[in-house]
C-alpha cells in the first residue's frame, strides 16, 4: 500500500527534480552559450569567436597554451604515475602501503596552495635557489619558474594520482592467471607485457590521461600563482572580466566548456565502455618480492622522487608559516620560529574561515538533502529516468570552476522569477549554489554505490512484513545508505573549503573565503600569513578525509570512479 | 610423456603446503588430484606448470629435470579454472595466440586453428570476443589454446567448477573425448569425488599437503587405506573396533559389542587385537525381507529419516543397541522399501563381502 502510494508521486518527484536541476544547473551554462553569441547590435553572430581567433590579436594564444599544457601534463603524469602503479601493485617491498598513500595525496592539495609551495621552493628567492645560487657563488637566480616550466612541474604533481589510480585500477582488474596462460603457451616476460598486460592497461591509461587532459585544461590555480603572464583560457577568462570584456571572457568560457562536454561525452560514452570485465575469480596479482637488481633501483628511484615532490613543498609551507619575513630575508632557512602567523589568522582575521566553513556548509546540506533523494529515486525508478538524472546531475560537475563562475554570474546578475525577482550574483547565495552544482555527484554516487549494493528484495521484505513506506525508508534504508551520505558529504565540503577557481569570480566583497585570504596573502607578499592559511586548510581537509577513510574505507579513491 | 614428481616439498613463509609429495603419471594417462581446498592440490599442479619452484624436490617431464625451467619453456599447457581467456582477442586470436608466439607460419597457425575449433565445434563463433561466449564455450576454447600448441603435459585445474551441474557432466564427457583422442598425458585437478571417478585412469588423494592413497576409482572407492579417504570419497559407515582372526575370516567387534565378520580377502595383514575400521558403503547394507543373503552381521536399527532421491531411497538409522551410532543405507525403490517409516525398526543385513577393513592411524 504504501509502495503503491511512493509509485503514484514518483513521476512526479522525477519530473520536479528535472526541472529544478534544468533551471538552477543547466540553464546558467545555456545562458552563458547564448551571451557568447551576442554583440551589441547583432544576435545570434560569431563575432566573438571570430574576435577571439583573430590572427592579428594575442587572445588566442590562451588556448593554444591551455592545449600544450594539457598534452604535456598528460605526458608528465603518465612518466610518473604508470611506473608507480606498476611498481606499488607488481612488488613486495616496506613501505608500499606507505607509498600507495602517498601518492593519492596532492589530490587532497588544492592546486594553487601546491603552486605557491614550489614558487617558495624554486622561485627567485626560494630556499632550493637560494642554495644553489649560495653553492656555485651565483647573484641571480639560475632558472626562473614562473611561466609554463613552472606549470607542468606543479601539474605534474597534482594530476600524477589519476593516472596512478586508474592504472592501478587496471592493474588489479587484470587476472594474473591471463599473464601465466601466455607464459604457459610460451612468451616470455617481455612478449607477455606487450601482448597481454599492456592491452589490458590500455583503457586505464587512456581513462586517466583524459582525466589530466580535461584538469589540466580546468586548472585555475597554478596558472594563476604560476605563471600570471602566461595566458591558459581559464586565467585568460578571469583577466577578460577584470578588464570588463565580458563578452571575449565568456566567449573563452564557452570555449573550454565545449571541451570539458567533449570529454564528458567521450569518457562517458566510450572510455568507460571499453573496459575489460573481470574474469573468473578475481584474485588481484600478489605483489612479488624483488628478485633482480634493477628492479630494486627502478622502486628505489621512483619512490625517492615520489616522495621529494610531494613532501617537499608541504613541509615548505609549514615551515614558511612559522616565521615571518623579518625572519627570513637573506639567509637560507629562517633565523627564528614563532607560532605569530597562526595566533594572527586563528584570532584576529578569522572570519574567512568561518566564511568558508558556512558557505561550504550550508552547500553540503544542500548536497545531501538533493543528493539522497535523487539517488534513492535514480535507485527506484525507470532505466531512462535514472540515465536522465545521471546525466544532468554529473554534467555540470564536469564544467571548469571558471566556466560555471561565468555562466551562474551572467544569469544571476538579472532578476529571474525562479530567484523571486532578486539578484543573486553579489550575495553569498550565489557562491552556495556554485559550490552546490559543482559538488552534487558526491552524495549521489556514493550513495548509489550503497542502494546498489543492497538486496533489491530488503525493501519488499520490509514492506511485506507490514511496514510503510516512509517507515521503511528510516529504518531499513536510511541506515544502509549513511555511509555513503557520510563519505559524500565530506568528499562535497572539502572541495568546497579549497575552491579558488569559481570563487574568485563570484566572492562578494563581504564574504572572502580562506582561498581568497590565501591569494590575499600571496598578492601582498605575506608569506608567512599565506602559508599558515594555506596549512589550516590543508589540515581541515586532511583531518576531514582521513577521519572518513578510517570510518568507511578510502573516500578519494571512491570519489575517482 | 610421463611427468614425475620426487619428493617436492613447498613452504609459503611458515605454512608448509606440500610435503613429501612423489608421484608418477605415465604416458597418455588422465590423472586426478583429488582433495578438499587447501590441500595443497593446486600448489602442486602449479609446481608442474612452472610457476612455483618448489623449496625442494624435482619436476621430471619424459624423464628430463624441469624444476627449474620457466613455463614458457616447459612443454606443459594449462587449462585454468578462470579460463583465462584474453578478453581482448577473439576465440580465433585465443586459440591462434600459443602458435604465433612459436612464429609458426601464418598459413599452418590458420590450418591448426581451424581444425581446433571444429574439434571443440566452435566453427562458427571463431570471431566471437570471451564476453560474448557462455561458460561452456570458454571452458572450449580455454582447451583449445592449450591443446593447439601439442603440449606434452596437459593440466587441468578444476576446469568445471565454474560451470553449473548439467554443463559439468556434459563437459567432462567431452574433456575424456578429447584427452582420448589427443593421447595426452593429463593431470586433473578437482575436489568433486564423483567427477573424479568419473573422468580419471588413476586418482591421487590428497589431504594436508601430501598423497594419501593412489589407485584407480573402483580401488580407490571399494578399498580406501584409510579414514579419510573413506570418507571423503562417497558416503560411508564406519564401524570402529578390536580386529580378530576367525580362521581366514576376519571379525571386528566394536565398543558397543556389535560384531562384523568380512570375507577373507584382506589387502593387508592383520595383527589381532589392533584397533581397526569397518567400512561398508551405503548401497551394500540390505533389509532381508525374508532369509538374509548372507546370514552374518545382523544388526537392529531405528530409522531417524528417510529421504526420496529419485533413483533411490536414502534411510537415516540409529543402532537400536546404541543410539550413537548412525547410519546410512540406500535401498532401492521398490513398494515394500518406500512403504518405510521413520521410527521403523528394522533388521540390517550387513553383507560380508562388502565389507572393507582399514587399520586405525
Amino acid at each position: 500500500m504504501g509502495l503503491s502510494i511512493f509509485k503514484y508521486y514518483r513521476t512526479w518527484f522525477v519530473l520536479g527534480l528535472l526541472a529544478f536541476i534544468g533551471i538552477y544547473l543547466l540553464y546558467p551554462q545555456l545562458e552563458l552559450i547564448l551571451f557568447s553569441l551576442h554583440t551589441d547590435d547583432a544576435f545570434p553572430t560569431l563575432h566573438n569567436y571570430f574576435e577571439f581567433f583573430n590572427p592579428t590579436r594575442t587572445y588566442n594564444q590562451a588556448l593554444w597554451h591551455s592545449l600544450w599544457l594539457s598534452g604535456t601534463a598528460v605526458v608528465t603524469t603518465t612518466c610518473l604515475g604508470l611506473p608507480l602503479a606498476f611498481i606499488l601493485t607488481r612488488f613486495q617491498f616496506t613501505g608500499r602501503t606507505f607509498f600507495s598513500t602517498l601518492a593519492t595525496l596532492p589530490m587532497i592539495m588544492p592546486p594553487f596552495l601546491g603552486a605557491y609551495a614550489f614558487h617558495l621552493l624554486l622561485g627567485k628567492s626560494g630556499v632550493i635557489t637560494r642554495i644553489v645560487m649560495q653553492l656555485f657563488n651565483l647573484h641571480a637566480a639560475p632558472w626562473s619558474i614562473e611561466g609554463a616550466q613552472g606549470i607542468i612541474l606543479v601539474q605534474m604533481i597534482n594530476f600524477f594520482p589519476y593516472i596512478f589510480l586508474s592504472v592501478r585500477g587496471a592493474f588489479a582488474n587484470i587476472d594474473p592467471s591471463l599473464e601465466e596462460a601466455a607464459r604457459d603457451l610460451g612468451a616470455r616476460k617481455r612478449l607477455v607485457m606487450r601482448t597481454i598486460t599492456l592491452p589490458m592497461l590500455l583503457p586505464g591509461i587512456t581513462a586517466g590521461a583524459l582525466l589530466v587532459f580535461m584538469n589540466s585544461m580546468a586548472d585555475f590555480g597554478t596558472p594563476y600563482v604560476m605563471a600570471p603572464n602566461y595566458p591558459v583560457l581559464s586565467t585568460f577568462i578571469l583577466q577578460q572580466k577584470v578588464l570588463g570584456d565580458y563578452p571575449l571572457a565568456m566567449t573563452a568560457a564557452v570555449i573550454l566548456m565545449s571541451f570539458s562536454l567533449l570529454y564528458f561525452f567521450l569518457n562517458r560514452f566510450y572510455v568507460s565502455r571499453k573496459h575489460f570485465g573481470n574474469s573468473g575469480k578475481g584474485v588481484a596479482a600478489r605483489p612479488q618480492p624483488m628478485d633482480k637488481p634493477w628492479q630494486r633501483w627502478m622502486c628505489t628511484i621512483i619512490c625517492t622522487i615520489t616522495f621529494i615532490l610531494i613532501f617537499l613543498p608541504t613541509s615548505m609551507l609549514v615551515m614558511s608559516s612559522l616565521t615571518t619575513t623579518d625572519q627570513w630575508t637573506t639567509t637560507i632557512f629562517p633565523t627564528g620560529w614563532t607560532i605569530d602567523n597562526y595566533v594572527h589568522i586563528l584570532a584576529h582575521a578569522y572570519d574567512p574561515i568561518v566564511n568558508s566553513f558556512l558557505l561550504a556548509g550550508a552547500a553540503t546540506i544542500g548536497n545531501i538533502l538533493f543528493g539522497i533523494v535523487v539517488a534513492y529515486l535514480m535507485h527506484r525508478t525507470s532505466k531512462g529516468a535514472r540515465g536522465l538524472l545521471d546525466l544532468t546531475t554529473t554534467l555540470p560537475y564536469a564544467l571548469p570552476g571558471t566556466v560555471l563562475g561565468m555562466s551562474l554570474l551572467i544569469t544571476f546578475t538579472q532578476p529571474h522569477w525562479f530567484t523571486g525577482g532578486h539578484i543573486v550574483a553579489g550575495s553569498a547565495l550565489i557562491l552556495i549554489l556554485s559550490y552546490f552544482t559543482r559538488h552534487t555527484p558526491f552524495v549521489i554516487q556514493s550513495v548509489n554505490a550503497n542502494l546498489q549494493q543492497m538486496d533489491r528484495h530488503t525493501e519488499e521484505a520490509s514492506q511485506d512484513l507490514g511496514a510503510s513506506w516512509w517507515y521503511t525508508f528510516q529504518n531499513v534504508v536510511f541506515p544502509l545508505i549513511v555511509p555513503g551520505i557520510v563519505t559524500g558529504a565530506i568528499m562535497s565540503f572539502v572541495t568546497s573549503i579549497g575552491e579558488l577557481s569559481s570563487t574568485i569570480l563570484l566572492y562578494p566583497p563581504s564574504w572572502p573565503t580562506i582561498s581568497i585570504a590565501i591569494v590575499g596573502f600571496i598578492n601582498d607578499f605575506d608569506i608567512g600569513r599565506a602559508a599558515a592559511l594555506g596549512v589550516v586548510q590543508l589540515a581541515v581537509v586532511a583531518m576531514l578525509i582521513f577521519g572518513v577513510n578510517r570510518l568507511f574505507g578510502n573516500a578519494v579513491n571512491q570519489a575517482m570512479d | 610423456m610421463s611427468v614425475r614428481l620426487n619428493n617436492i616439498a613447498k613452504q609459503f613463509g611458515d605454512t608448509t603446503v606440500l610435503r613429501d609429495l612423489s608421484l608418477d603419471v605415465t604416458k597418455g594417462e588422465l590423472f586426478t588430484l583429488l582433495g578438499p581446498s587447501g590441500c595443497g592440490k593446486t600448489t602442486a599442479i602449479r609446481i608442474v606448470g612452472g610457476f612455483i619452484l618448489p623449496t625442494s624436490g624435482d619436476v621430471l617431464i619424459d624423464g628430463k629435470n624441469m624444476t627449474h625451467i620457466p613455463p614458457e619453456k616447459r612443454n606443459s599447457a594449462m587449462v585454468f579454472q578462470s579460463y583465462a581467456l584474453f578478453p581482448h582477442m577473439t576465440v580465433f586470436e585465443n586459440i591462434a595466440y600459443g602458435l604465433k608466439v612459436a612464429k609458426l607460419p601464418t598459413a599452418e597457425i590458420n590450418q591448426k586453428v581451424e581444425r581446433a575449433l571444429t574439434m571443440i565445434r566452435m566453427e562458427r563463433r571463431k570471431d566471437r570476443y570471451p564476453s560474448q561466449l557462455s561458460g561452456g564455450q570458454q571452458q572450449r576454447v580455454a582447451f583449445a589454446r592449450s591443446l593447439v600448441v601439442e603440449p606434452h603435459v596437459l593440466l587441468l585445474d578444476e576446469p568445471l567448477s565454474n560451470l553449473d551441474a548439467i554443463m559439468r557432466i556434459e563437459m567432462r564427457l567431452e574433456i575424456k573425448r578429447l584427452q582420448r583422442e589427443a593421447g595426452i598425458t593429463t593431470i586433473y585437478i578437482t575436489h568433486d569425488q564423483s567427477e573424479a571417478m568419473a573422468i580419471s585412469d588413476r586418482i591421487g588423494v590428497m589431504n594436508e599437503g601430501t598423497l594419501v592413497q593412489v589407485g584407480r576409482p573402483e580401488e580407490i572407492y571399494l578399498y580406501p587405506h584409510n579414514e579419510f579417504v573413506a570418507r571423503f570419497i562417497g558416503a560411508t559407515n564406519l564401524f570402529r573396533g578390536k580386529i580378530q582372526m576367525d580362521g581366514s575370516v576376519p571379525v571386528l567387534t566394536t565398543a558397543e559389542g556389535v560384531v562384523i565378520r568380512g570375507e577373507s580377502k584382506l589387502t593387508h595383514r592383520i595383527t589381532p587385537g589392533q584397533e581397526h575400521f569397518a567400512s561398508i558403503r551405503p548401497e551394500a547394507i540390505r533389509v532381508p525381507s525374508g532369509e538374509p543373503e548372507q546370514p552374518a552381521n545382523l544388526v537392529e536399527a531405528v530409522v531417524t529419516d528417510r529421504e526420496f532421491q529419485g533413483s533411490h531411497l536414502q534411510l537415516h538409522l540409529k543402532l537400536a543397541k546404541n543410539h550413537a551410532v548412525p547410519l546410512i543405507l540406500n535401498l532401492p525403490n521398490t513398494l515394500d522399501n518406500l512403504a518405510i517409516a521413520a521410527g521403523q525398526k528394522l533388521t540390517l543385513n550387513l553383507l560380508p563381502r562388502a565389507i572393507h577393513f582399514f587399520p586405525c592411524n
